[in-house]
């Protein structure tokens, strides 16, 4: 029990960046993780020894996001891309680019399905194989790989701004 | 999707070490001889990146102690419901059949259970109240997780000692909860007594508990007043492990071994 709960503390820097991958902020990052954590406690029991504490926090997590999505559906407050683009002129100093360049993607994210942001997020961030986020969503290895190329190539083109080579090849 | 024979996925997933030997062979041959697949195995790599590192700072951020505090709140709650459905709740089933190692495990829960109930609920703490005798005799007798429905009460009185240990000063003691306690047998209250030189129980620490508030799972609420912490307590003052099974048996047996310090 008290071992979980030191795995679990432990684990809390990485469900934070989950948690902020899917929603795009921080603040809202972290309010899913503590909603993951309230229902991650009271249903330890389900949790199966020597399986993956993350993966089963992370499936958790990602639950409460989407019920929590579903909830509010009516909310709108993805950024818009173009004051995103605007962040990103200014200063040329690389830290400043490079911080740009974070917010852009963060941003772009933002703008990603639920569905594709949270196999990006587990793949590109978290680390995941394949077959880990499919185990851990619930998807087959063919979802996961048709959603994890359709957000990358979105996402570079968000950031990138010029689609063209892109779309060249993306015919289907 | 697909361009010269390999589709986005099979590149990605050879950007991403996905693939097994013979297809990867077969993407960097592909790879050697088309640049424009190049490009976009590279726009694979770089999307990958941006979304790694967009988030790589967060991992690094501490913690924020509210994030911490509001989880053991949480556990600390949940601890506790499971307490009160274990050894209480609506159809106040005492019956609990421990032994040897579970009963040590149970021990384990009950050290962390005990100081959630002072530090959930709150309620009013008081130090060196007069001992009821037949609290006393009750934490004299009961094994741990055994319910003694006290005399005089008609059933609607009892003690349920949770755990015994000794203390630095070599003396024995046991947290305990006695239900149905104070004017309205509205209360329950989460003790710890020590057994004195004398021979007799002395109430070190208790918090009253509001139990008219209780919900159907027997869960006390919160009723206000100071958070107190008496796991802190006996964690403060534990000395070496808990004492259970055949160890507490034998102390029982012994009238609490008043010869002997630990």
């Amino acid at each position: 029990m008290s071992d979980t709960r030191t795995q679990l503390i432990a684990m809390l820097p990485r469900l934070r960046r989950f948690c902020r991958g899917l929603t795009g902020s921080a603040e809202e990052g972290d309010e899913l993780v503590q909603m993951a954590c309230e229902r991650a406690l009271s249903r330890l029991h389900q949790w199966q020894e020597g399986t993956r504490l993350d993966s089963w926090l992370y499936r958790i997590a990602q639950n409460v996001w989407i019920n929590k999505m579903r909830q509010e559906k009516t909310r709108n407050t993805v950024p818009d891309l173009d004051a995103v683009s605007a962040v990103a002129g200014g200063d040329s100093r690389q830290d400043v680019e490079t911080r740009d360049l974070h917010q852009k993607t963060m941003a772009a994210m933002r703008h990603l399905p639920p569905d594709q942001r949270e196999v990006l997020v587990l793949v590109c961030v978290e680390g995941f194989s394949y077959r880990e986020a499919a185990e851990t969503l619930g998807l087959k290895i063919g979802t996961v790989m048709s959603r994890l190329s359709r957000a990358r190539l979105r996402l570079w083109q968000m950031v990138h701004g010029d689609p063209a080579e892109a779309a060249v090849v993306q015919k289907g | 999707m697909m361009t010269r024979g390999i589709d986005d996925e099979k590149l990605m997933a050879y950007v991403d070490g996905e693939l097994g030997a013979v297809e990867r062979a077969e993407v960097e041959t592909l790879l050697a001889r088309d640049p424009s697949l190049q490009e976009r195995a590279e726009m694979f790599r770089e999307s990958a990146d941006m979304a790694r590192l967009a988030l790589a700072d967060t991992i690094r951020e501490p913690v924020p102690d509210a994030m911490l505090a509001a989880l053991q709140a949480t556990e600390r709650d949940g601890l506790l419901k499971r307490l009160f459905r274990r050894f209480g709740g609506a159809g106040r089933q005492w019956s609990l059949p421990l032994g040897g190692l579970e009963l040590a495990t149970a021990a384990g829960l009950l050290l962390v259970v005990g100081g959630v109930v002072g530090s959930q609920l709150g309620g009013d703490v008081v130090y060196s109240d007069a001992m009821d005798p037949r609290v006393a005799d009750a934490l004299s007798t009961a094994g741990s997780g055994t319910v003694v429905v006290l005399d005089g009460s008609d059933g609607a009185e009892d003690v349920l000692p949770l755990l015994t240990f000794a203390n630095a000063d070599g003396q024995y003691c046991r947290h305990y909860l006695h239900h149905g306690a104070g004017p309205q047998g509205s209360q329950t209250v989460d003790g710890v007594a020590c057994f004195d030189g004398g021979g007799n129980w002395q109430q070190v620490i208790t918090v009253r508990l509001d139990a008219s508030e209780a919900d159907g799972d027997g869960y006390v609420t919160a009723s206000g007043g100071e958070s107190v912490l008496v796991d802190d307590f006996i964690e403060s003052t534990i000395a070496g492990a808990p004492i259970v099974g055949p160890d507490e048996a034998e102390l029982i047996g012994s009238d609490w071994a008043t010869d002997s310090g630990s």
